[in-house]
């Protein structure tokens, strides 16, 4: 017996994945109770490219159903269809909780970039200013349409990810609109999972 | 989307599916080695912008700068 794969978990009125979904190494997608998942060759997964990109398309088309999913992280399988299932009963409040937490919404992503200058401290800290004042200005402008927000720094890159109502993405884009700075979305919320 | 964002959106793509999402089953498998190999292909990618920028730039020099 295959292993199987996880992608995502979906709402319980959720749509099954369309017939000609595929994902990792070309396997049918399919429906396991309220999550989406395809067999495996082996129970350790290695990250390529391709499957990342593969894992994300699955997910992404779970959102394009209309009803938002909880992506899973890469790379978790289980022995079995059964095995899964009871791990995700055992679970099932958490669950339940992070899909309300996202029903309705989708994950729109800021990304900075602000040169950090290391040729002096001083010219360091006030292109540590000059970030956060970047990151600063991105809330001005988003103010109320944005319902949760994650922020995540690293070297000269700065991440913002929002949760936005899927009806106010166009207004996210156009308060945006004239910045320098990369927009992605809408997608799967990658980084709103369940409550902690 | 411009061909030179392509890096910052493949690096963004990586980091999201995996370090984010939801964990259900606390052994999730990536080992470091794997990683690795994820680095790898984006230095390759980004190497790869930088010989297709330098040669565009040795191109654009008069021929006894290129020592011809």
């Amino acid at each position: 017996m295959s292993p199987t794969y996880l992608y995502c978990l979906t709402a319980h009125a959720a749509p099954d994945p369309p017939p000609a979904t595929v994902g990792l190494d070309g396997a049918a997608v399919r429906r396991l109770g309220d999550a989406w998942v395809s067999d495996v060759d082996s129970p350790s997964v290695s990250a390529t490219v391709d499957r990342i990109r593969a894992h994300d398309h699955v997910v992404a088309t779970a959102l394009g159903t209309g009803s938002t999913p909880l992506p899973a992280r890469f790379g978790q399988t289980f022995a079995s269809d059964d095995e899964c299932v009871a791990v995700l009963s055992a679970k099932q409040a958490t669950m339940s909780a992070g899909l309300a937490r996202v029903a309705g919404m989708v994950e729109m992503t800021v990304i900075l970039r602000v040169e950090l200058d290391t040729s002096s401290g001083t010219a360091y800290l006030t292109s540590l200013a000059r970030r956060e004042h970047a990151a600063r200005d991105v809330k001005a402008r988003l103010g109320d349409c944005v319902r949760e927000s994650a922020e995540r720094a690293k070297d000269d890159v700065v991440t913002l990810s929002h949760l936005v109502d899927r009806g106010a993405v166009a207004i996210y884009r156009e308060r945006l609109e004239g910045l320098e700075a990369k927009v992605l979305g809408p997608r799967a919320p990658y980084s709103f999972g369940p409550p902690e | 989307m411009s061909d030179a964002d392509e890096p910052l959106i493949l690096s963004d793509l990586i980091s999201r599916v995996l370090d984010k999402g939801v964990v259900l089953s606390g052994d999730v498998v990536i080992s470091i080695a794997d990683i690795d190999l994820i680095k790898l292909e984006l230095r390759l990618l980004l190497s790869g912008i930088e010989t297709t920028k330098r040669e565009s730039d040795v191109s654009l020099l008069p021929d006894r700068a290129r020592g011809a």
